[in-house]
């Protein structure tokens, strides 16, 4: 009896020793696991890097692409980082299908055990696997080609060529749509691209006044002509740039008929309009939408000449704007574009002698209805991104914010501004000269970071 | 008769014996929770940084407080609140520098958005000069290009695989910085313990 009760006095001890050795086993393997799960989210993390670094860097090729995620990947997953070892990243694996390029990558690394060494396991190899994809762009870049653009136009080329550059020149489809006092498409939107849009870019000589609307209008009607089948799947986005205000826009008016001088040959009239007492050169013209074709010779035929604001030549508006019949942009704007808007001057042709603000009200009313219309396109979906250069006019950042639709504007009341049912762009204001190249690459970067 | 003598040592041999192994058992214990927050903790950070950097990377708006918000919800085991917390959160936006212009080549800061208490920890991107970038106090357009370009500040630092951008391409950084000092035991990783992440996309 003594000495059985002798026997139990150590039993907690010996117990214990034998507990605490399944107790230490069980906290080792729950570790190792745990620890693994922090060695695996840090791989996702590196791995993801790597893919969208890839994914970026389509337009560059292959091999930028494979270096590209390399590094992303290396930064965020050295080796040694979180006591890892042999971090490897598998060569990527590109396929692309119905205008979508996607890269996938598998990644593994090898994760410590720590107190699991003790039953033979020091390591543990994490793996994982990311895929990303990216949809191609048909990208516009609307150029302003108004002549007070002349002081910066070597700037604007550099900037545009290399926004140009970003793109892939095997994937992506770029246009360039110039405006003045009126526009055109000065090169389809095609691919490849980059050599003779460049050489189009260098093409490009300022000549005469501001029409944001007409811009905007040869963008949108180049993204509808784009013979693409897969366009709809694709990210459509217009680059909008100007330096100036608008002065001139687009209209279709009742106008007075009659053998006259200063009368038109037929009412109502499509085509830009100019309402200004400055320039007699262009004086209460009205002038085809679009520009000729070639650079620095008189652009535009104007379709009733010598028209007399003052003089009844405007019998009345047409509130709603349709452009000119066309096989494939007859009914781009079904409902027109009004020339009212977010300026608060309403448009009234009787007035005798109207402002420069009067005019300017009706311009901006009519490029930011435009854009509304064009983002209401539910096929295309299409972004508008604007840069804005401030030369010798002010910068409209109220027009400019508008056009964009951007997250972030605040030079107007953003409640007012911002429709939050349609696509967001981006505004960026380039202050002087040396910002222009920023600004064209700080939308190129904006368009090419939004991946799938 | 006799009463064994070993008997009454026995009572004392429980307690002693209990005595020896409850301080293992607590510190088994008390070792297990804090390793399991810590990693639990950590977890979140890393997730945190992976978050930001994704977001950024796609576009999303950090100007807005209800994007910010939105982003903050996987840090409320942290305890991190838009302007103070138990950490400190930077994003940041990195661009090749313009050509022709001081920072020309350079990798350098052209976003940057700070979420949570500043004390906590500096950025080890960079710290630019106020004013660089988009204030939330004081709003700048959208996208306004400030002279990045050419303030020295600006230039940022990133790890040596991450030297080189194209033009127009960008690189976005999620650093988190969670304070540890709550935490069981936070004071044995040092004087101002905290867990941190920092994520290149």
């Amino acid at each position: 009896m003594t000495r059985q009760n002798d026997k139990r006095s150590g039993q907690i001890l010996i117990l214990f020793t034998l507990f605490i050795g399944f107790l230490m086993g069980f906290a080792a393997i729950a570790f190792a696991l745990a620890y693994a799960m922090v060695v695996r989210t840090q791989l996702v993390t590196a791995l993801d890097s790597a893919t969208l670094a890839a994914i970026r860097a389509v337009p560059q090729g292959n091999a930028v692409m494979q270096q590209a995620s390399q590094r992303a990947f290396d930064a965020n997953l050295p080796s040694g980082r979180l006591l890892t070892l042999n971090p490897t990243l598998s060569a990527p694996n590109v396929t692309t299908s119905a205008g979508v390029v996607s890269v996938q990558f598998t990644a593994s690394v090898d994760a410590p055990m720590f107190f699991a060494r003790w039953f033979g396991r020091d390591r543990m190899i994490v793996s994982a696997q990311s895929t990303s994809a990216r949809r191609d762009r048909n990208v516009i870049l609307v150029l302003d080609y108004s002549g007070s653009v002349q002081p910066v136009l070597p700037d604007i080329r550099e900037a545009a060529k290399v926004f140009v550059d970003s793109f892939s020149d095997t994937s992506d489809q770029v246009g360039l749509v110039i405006f003045s006092t009126a526009g055109r498409i000065e090169y389809a939107p095609q691919k490849p691209f980059k050599s003779d849009l460049q050489t189009a870019i260098d093409n490009i000589q300022p000549e005469f006044l501001t029409n944001h609307a007409a811009g905007l209008y040869w963008a949108y009607r180049a993204l509808l002509e784009l013979n693409d089948p897969l366009k709809s799947s694709k990210m459509n986005e217009i680059v909008f740039f100007t330096d100036g205000r608008a002065n001139w826009f687009p209209g279709n008016f009742n106008v007075k008929v009659g053998g006259g001088s200063n009368q038109c040959a037929s009412s109502p009239v499509s085509g830009v309009y100019g309402i200004t007492s400055g320039n007699p050169h262009y004086r209460n013209r009205v002038l085809s939408l679009q520009a000729a074709a070639s650079p620095g010779a008189p652009p535009i035929t104007p379709l009733c000449p010598n028209w007399v604001r003052g003089q009844n030549a405007l019998q009345s508006i047409q509130p709603l704007w349709t452009p000119p019949a066309s096989p494939t942009a007859g009914s781009i704007f079904p409902t027109g574009v009004s020339l009212s808007g977010f300026r608060d001057s309403a448009p009234n042709f009787n007035q005798t002698d109207p402002s420069n603000a009067w005019r300017e009200n009706i311009a901006a009313n009519s490029v930011d209805n435009l854009a509304r219309l064009i983002r209401q396109d539910t096929n295309l979906n299409i972004r508008i991104h604007t840069i804005g250069y401030q030369g010798t006019d002010p910068l409209q950042y109220d027009v400019l914010e508008r056009l964009a639709n951007c997250d972030g504007c605040t030079r107007v009341d953003p409640n007012d501004a911002i429709d939050a049912t349609q696509a967001k762009g981006r505004f960026v204001a380039a202050l002087n000269q040396d910002d222009l190249l920023s600004a064209f690459l700080d939308v190129a970067g904006f368009i090419g970071r939004i991946v799938q | 008769m006799r009463q064994p003598h070993n008997r009454h040592d026995e009572t004392g041999d429980a307690l002693v014996e209990f005595g020896l192994t409850f301080p293992v058992l607590v510190l088994l214990l008390f070792g297990v929770v804090t390793g399991g927050l810590a990693l639990d903790r950590y977890m979140t950070v890393l997730q945190l940084g992976r978050t930001g950097a994704s977001m950024m990377s796609r576009g999303v708006d950090f100007n807005s407080t209800q994007n910010k918000q939105l982003f903050l919800r996987g840090a409320s085991d942290l305890g991190i609140y838009l302007n103070s917390g138990r950490g400190v959160i930077y994003l940041t936006r990195i661009e090749k520098g313009a050509p022709g212009t001081a920072n020309a080549g350079q990798m350098v800061i052209a976003e940057r958005y700070v979420i949570g208490d500043t004390a906590i920890a500096s950025s080890s991107v960079g710290q630019p000069n106020a004013g660089i970038w988009p204030d939330p106090t004081n709003p700048e357009p959208n996208g306004d290009v400030k002279d990045r370009n050419n303030e020295p500040s600006a230039v940022a630092t990133t790890p040596a695989t991450l030297t080189s951008l194209a033009l127009g391409e960008s690189m976005f950084v999620a650093e988190v910085y969670a304070s540890a000092d709550g935490m069981l035991f936070g004071k044995v990783w040092g004087a101002n313990p905290r867990l941190a992440s920092v994520v290149y996309f």
